[in-house]
């Protein structure tokens, strides 16, 4: 299977050319081949006729002799010296082609003239044309009988002159084929590549593209066939337009639907002047919920931004900073300090905001599963290859059986434990992966948890 | 205090309204933009509690109307959405503060006396915390009537803190809002929180190690 448009064309084009190039070729040389035979046929009679007229003259006059002498003698000589025409005034010029051409006369089964001498043809029993073998070389012959004087009349001619005319014939044609095919080659390559310049131009366009950038591509005097393309890549993009739209908009919607009523419930309880034993656990509901609704939403805004990261140079510590002032808060009402240790260089392509939505879900988990009185540490290390993000805190810590099972999604330890819905870790593990980093749970020295985030350079 | 709430969710506006009642402020609540509009223009509230999410006139039209008005009044935003540009959003037309909801009343509460303080402040020109006074004009810190001498960053650095109490301010904020473009060694902020703790109380600005520093609410 060819993987190109413009090598398939080529290839198809040049397969086609080729075989009608030997096609034309072959019919050519057939044809020429006829024709040559049937010229030196006539020839062949011609000489013969000629020749009968001359043998039976000189039978008549008794000077048989001198014909012999003529043809035989003389153009038995050395040929090779002669083979080029004369200058003016040499007796015999002759050409050594004359050996490809013999003459013979049988007269009452005796052989009179045989011309070459070399020319070893049996007495002929019949007239007519016939094809012969001779000391290893095909003749073609014609035998002409004459009952009057009981004279058989022989004219052959190598078929090597025949097929060398042929073949001439033939390479001539070749020749300026051959000349003519790269040419017509690299014509057709740069008319291929012409042709194929709109797709070219349209892949481009692709190419430059914003991984937002979901506009329609211009369809103007666009090729007829790529309309059609251009067309329906354009309304893939309408639709997925759309639906990125959409999905904006419920997240949008649903994240108006679902925290106004839990704002009004909250406000309501709180308000309510119900005594503190009362409230306490209907308040822990609610907190429930809400930290649910807040990580459903984010978990429905990643799902769409895995394709679709928007990275950019953002310095973890100003992150990290701002997720934990914010977070401070939280880290009162657990009587939990929050620390942030940082070394070497903690800058990294990353979205800035999947980043903050990580440290913020894991620190929520090491400060609701922080005793009283301790420390959550956040540490940032630079290091050549990758930067390592650490939450260490020093709570119940996770058994190592139940680590891998706590980064998938609803999975909660002990539900007792506090508010959360199982959601915060694989939160965590789903934005590590769009980014290519890896999460490991660890133990933390004198007990706890220390999460460790990899972020490849 | 006289307080105006724009929000459209019956329930929501009752709960807060009656909450910010019980703590003995004066609540107006009207639930579409255009009363908004019209509130913020004939009650002249002290400070309003605006959601986003309005029907008719969008909240953030009215935040935009009202500071192309040139109307000073503090405003507090009510959000339902957490994308940062969101927030950006609500900040750069003009909004003092932001709440996300869900929130609880005492929160809203902290946000809203602090946007009040910070407004006051800046007509009084004056801050006081536990012990300590500040005078904005005169540029002077009275510790238990007595009055202390500050330079110029230490005094600029004490106001920010305490202007924004009970948050966590980052180094980057504070180095940005103190210091600007100007050049400063590494540890030039370190060195303005120590000579600030030494003259006023080493309880009084708290560290949060890598972070950055806060004064505690009241």
């Amino acid at each position: 299977m060819i993987r190109s448009i413009r090598a398939y064309l080529l290839l198809g084009v040049l397969a086609m050319l080729g075989c009608s190039t030997l096609l034309t070729l072959w019919l050519t040389s057939w044809h020429s081949a006829h024709e040559v035979e049937e010229v030196f046929d006539a020839s062949l009679v011609q000489s013969a006729r000629f020749f009968h007229g001359l043998v039976v003259d000189h039978q008549e006059q008794n000077t048989v002799e001198e014909l012999r002498h003529s043809l035989v003698v003389l153009a038995g000589q050395d040929m090779e010296s002669h083979w080029q025409y004369s200058e003016a005034g040499e007796l015999n010029p002759g050409h050594p082609y004359e050996s490809k051409i013999a003459f013979q006369a049988w007269g009452s089964d005796q052989l009179r003239l045989s011309s070459p001498e070399t020319f070893k043809a049996p007495q002929p029993e019949v007239a007519g044309f016939a094809s012969v073998e001779l000391q290893g070389m095909s003749w073609r012959i014609y035998t002409l009988y004459d009952p009057v004087h009981d004279l058989w009349i022989r004219t052959g001619q190598q078929m090597a002159v025949r097929e060398e005319l042929t073949e001439q014939i033939t390479a001539k044609l070749i020749s300026p084929m051959l000349l003519t095919l790269p040419v017509l080659l690299l014509l057709l390559s740069l008319v291929i590549q012409w042709g194929l310049r709109p797709l070219l131009k349209i892949s481009r366009q692709l190419d430059s593209r914003d991984s937002n950038d979901l506009e329609a591509l211009p369809d103007e005097r666009l090729p007829l066939e790529l309309h059609r393309v251009v067309g329906a890549i354009n309304r893939l993009f309408c639709r997925l337009r759309e639906a990125l739209q959409r999905e904006k908009r419920f997240t949008h919607d649903a994240a108006h639907e679902l925290r106004t009523p839990l704002a009004a419930l909250r406000v309501h309880l709180e308000s309510s002047g119900l005594p503190a034993e009362r409230s306490s656990f209907l308040l822990q509901s609610v907190a429930r919920m809400e930290r649910l609704v807040s990580q459903l939403l984010a978990l429905a805004r990643l799902e769409p931004s895995r394709d679709r990261l928007e990275k950019s140079a953002t310095d973890f510590e100003q992150v990290s900073s701002e997720v934990i002032a914010e977070l401070m808060p939280l880290a009162d009402e657990g009587e939990v300090s929050l620390e942030l240790e940082c070394g070497g260089d903690v800058t990294l392509q990353a979205e800035a905001t999947l980043v903050s939505v990580l440290l913020r879900n894991l620190l929520e988990n090491a400060i609701r599963y922080s005793e009283a009185g301790s420390t959550v540490k956040v540490g940032l290390h630079g290091q050549p290859d990758q930067l390592l993000l650490q939450v260490i805190d020093h709570g119940k810590g996770i058994l190592p059986e139940h680590r891998q099972a706590v980064l998938q999604r609803f999975y909660r330890l002990n539900k007792s434990d506090g508010p959360g819905a199982g959601l915060g870790l694989s939160i965590v593990a789903l934005i590590a992966e769009i980014h290519g980093a890896s999460v490991q749970l660890c133990d933390t020295d004198g007990g706890g948890l220390t999460v460790n985030v990899s972020w490849p350079r | 205090m006289q307080l105006l709430l724009v929000e459209d969710d019956t329930l929501l506006g009752q709960g807060i309204r009656n909450g910010l009642s019980d703590k003995g402020y004066q609540v107006d609540w009207v639930q579409d933009g255009e009363s908004g509009l019209a509130g913020i223009r004939d009650l002249e509230p002290d400070l309003v509690i605006l959601d986003l999410c309005l029907p008719g006139l969008d909240g953030l039209e009215v935040l935009k109307t009202v500071r192309h008005q040139h109307n000073p009044v503090p405003v507090l935003i009510l959000t339902a959405r957490d994308t940062v540009e969101d927030r950006i959003a609500g900040l750069d037309l003009g909004a003092d503060d932001y709440l996300l909801k869900p929130f609880s009343l005492a929160e809203l509460e902290a946000r809203i006396r602090a946007l009040y303080r910070r407004s006051q402040g800046r007509q009084d020109e004056s801050l006081t915390y536990r012990n300590l006074s500040v005078d904005l004009k005169a540029r002077s810190v009275m510790l238990d009537g007595t009055p202390v001498a500050l330079g110029k960053r230490e005094f600029e650095l004490l106001v920010l803190l305490m202007d924004r109490r009970g948050e966590v301010l980052t180094r980057r904020k504070l180095e940005e809002q103190i210091y600007g473009q100007d050049d400063l060694e590494s540890n030039a902020l370190e060195v303005h929180i120590h000579s600030l703790r030494k003259k006023l109380g080493s309880d009084l600005i708290k560290t949060i190690r890598g972070v950055g520093y806060r004064m505690e609410r009241e």
